[in-house]
């Protein structure tokens, strides 16, 4: 790694910590720093109603923004690398259209199945049923695109297609039947929103996002020489199997977690890896971690944008993370068209 | 050292036949260069040799033991292949490419000896300007010597004694000098006691850099031996169908081939009394 890379990796650290702090200062109740100095016991004075805004509104939606962040940039940067296809993102094969699907079902359906996974799960049961969606549909598209031992990560990206499309036809056709509350649930849902964030959240996102980011982050050579072909990978003995079922597995995992409990927010898996190789090149040993951080932090603002901008409403963060991100991409492709290779 | 034993390779399960009864053997020290016209089985043998293809009959052993018996990480610190075409979709730096070669040796952090060695490759291959270039806004030559440096590097390595290098067409988009100085790493590397195998297209430059030469056809081997076994023009007509003459290098002694109709005909006579002036026009055109 040289120079420039470590200093953006720095610079994008200690911008995650310094936006994660900013988010739990700002919104509808500040708090500001006599009250942080107050909490951490240094003396000063804070109110209840700060303390309780705070351990139970702010820090689960800043923790959740910042995981699910992290999990959508590392898992576009990984798709990116596995496809070899720098437009790949998690959703290609199929999760975020899965989990779509699914939560489509369970905002409108009310059949057997689905009311008893309510009853079961109680106030989870959404996600329940979004994560178990997006593993179904990303095994299934890893199951067409298997032939024999051999995944072919051809057939996957276009099996990834088709699943996508009927899952979206489904999903039209339920919100086509849904009724006028179900349907601005199922559009809020597919826009994206960190509004569920809970105890229950912050939970399930840290036991289903750091280790699969983890598995991910530390297979940086494999996914540097896959760029060479599969052939060429394995004289360097990267065993090309064991790293797409190992990555499609720890993406599915993390990212399939996220769009459960966020709902789908696009757009970060896709510039966040793109802004960071044009910034700092494309070897995955920087690119993975600083999608991580940059993920982070784009979500982190983008979701403290969501909530202060129009307070105490909320817009939806798919909308902000295109409405930011996609300036900053159109700069810097403007600035490096030239010499730009995908 | 390396033994490939009557082999039989197909194309997927029930595909045609590629190579039939193909044996032959490398020993330490010995470039064996892969002659044959397209579709002779070259790279295909070459393949089989990476284990990348499954044979259906024989065996091919390096070290003893069977090629995919080896451990794949174990065994890509002994054995590189360069592909006749390798295309990097993302904008890699030359040096982060050579580097790849590396990755058997090292687990998260390169160490000190990966950097030398890639250091080293690429000063070999002429790479010292490029370290930082990317890839795609490299010519075709500078991006077949960097994955040449690239295979090099992977086999830098002392500890684990002879190491096998495949080479599928290493001089693809090389002009003249580093098409030499490809050849001659090749066979240095090859003296300094390794195996080396090499399929190339230029039969002259096979006979003055090789130990050996292997000629195929139609998926068969039809002879391997040394450079006064192997060249032979009646040999050379058989395995490309085409008159072959040799002769004697000016310089070197070494035997010299040509391919072709042995009299010009007198069609090709007179294209060439045809082309002539457009030739001259073109050398005449003032500079600038």
């Amino acid at each position: 790694m040289n120079g420039r890379q470590r200093a953006v990796l720095i610079g994008l650290g200690v911008s995650c910590a310094i936006s994660g702090i900013c988010a739990f200062s700002i919104g509808a109740v500040t708090i500001p720093p006599s009250a942080w100095s107050s909490l951490l016991g240094l003396g000063g004075t804070h109110t209840a109603q700060q303390e309780a805004v705070l351990f139970i509104v702010r820090f689960p939606r800043v923790i959740l923004a910042l995981l699910a962040g992290a999990a959508l940039a590392v898992g576009g940067a990984a798709m990116q690398a596995l496809f070899r296809n720098p437009l790949a993102d998690p959703s290609i094969i199929g999760i975020s259209s899965g989990a779509g699907l699914s939560a489509a079902l369970a905002i409108t359906a009310t059949t057997p199945l689905v009311t008893l996974v309510g009853a079961w799960a109680g106030p989870v049961a959404l996600p329940v049923l979004a994560f178990t969606g997006a593993l179904l549909s990303a095994s299934l598209v890893f199951g067409i695109a298997r032939d024999g031992r051999r995944a072919n990560v051809g057939a996957m990206l276009l099996a990834g297609i088709g699943i996508t499309a009927i899952a979206g036809a489904l999903t039209g056709l339920l919100t086509y039947t849904a009724s006028n509350d179900q349907l601005r649930s199922i559009t809020f849902w597919l826009l994206g929103s960190l509004g569920g964030a809970d105890r229950n959240a912050v939970i399930i996102m840290c036991v289903a996002v750091p280790v699969p980011l983890w598995m991910i982050l530390r297979s940086h050579r494999q996914l540097n020489a896959l760029a060479l072909g599969e052939q060429q990978a394995r004289y360097l003995g990267v065993d090309a199997e064991r790293i797409k079922r190992r990555v499609v597995l720890a993406t599915s995992v993390m990212v399939g977690a996220t769009v459960a409990l966020c709902g789908v927010i696009g757009f970060i898996g896709l510039v966040v890896p793109h802004v960071l190789r044009m910034i700092g090149g494309v070897d995955n040993r920087f690119l993975l971690p600083a999608s991580m951080l940059g993920g982070a932090l784009l979500l982190c603002l983008a979701d403290t944008l969501a909530r202060t901008m129009v307070a105490p409403a909320e817009i939806p963060i798919g909308v902000i993370t295109a409405l930011c991100g996609a300036p900053v991409f159109l700069a810097l492709l403007v600035r490096r068209k030239r010499s730009l290779v995908l | 050292m390396l033994h490939v034993d009557r082999i039989a390779v197909r194309a997927g399960r029930s595909g045609p036949v590629l190579l039939h009864d193909v044996s032959l053997t490398v020993a330490p020290g010995c470039l064996l260069a892969v002659l044959g016209p397209n579709g002779s089985g070259k790279s295909t043998l070459l393949r089989a040799i990476g284990g990348e293809l499954p044979v259906v009959r024989g065996s091919i052993r390096w070290k003893q033991q069977h090629i995919d018996a080896w451990d794949l990480y174990r065994i890509a610190r002994e054995r590189a292949f360069l592909d006749q075409h390798s295309t990097v979709p993302f904008a890699f730096t030359a040096e982060e490419v050579v580097m790849m070669g590396r990755y058997p040796y090292f687990m998260s952090v390169p160490s000190r000896a990966d950097h030398v060695a890639v250091e080293a490759a690429m000063r070999i291959m002429h790479l010292e300007g490029f370290r930082g270039r990317v890839m795609p806004g490299m010519s075709g030559g500078e991006q077949q010597r960097t994955h040449i440096a690239r295979v090099l590097a992977q086999l830098d390595d002392r500890r684990t004694g002879p190491s096998l290098l495949l080479l599928d067409e290493p001089l693809n988009d090389l002009d003249i000098v580093h098409q030499h100085a490809v050849m001659q790493q090749a066979r240095d590397h090859a003296e300094a006691g390794n195996c080396v195998v090499a399929v190339i297209h230029d039969v002259n430059l096979a006979v003055q850099y090789a130990h050996r030469i292997a000629l195929m056809g139609q998926g068969r081997l039809l002879a391997c031996g040394s450079i006064d076994e192997t060249i032979d023009e009646e040999l050379l007509s058989f395995t490309y169908g085409l008159p072959a003459k040799v002769s004697r290098h000016p310089f070197l002694g070494i035997p010299w081939i040509h391919f072709g109709p042995t009299q010009a005909t007198e069609r090709s006579i007179f294209e060439q009394e045809r082309s002539k002036p457009s030739i001259d026009r073109s050398v005449n055109v003032p500079a600038q």
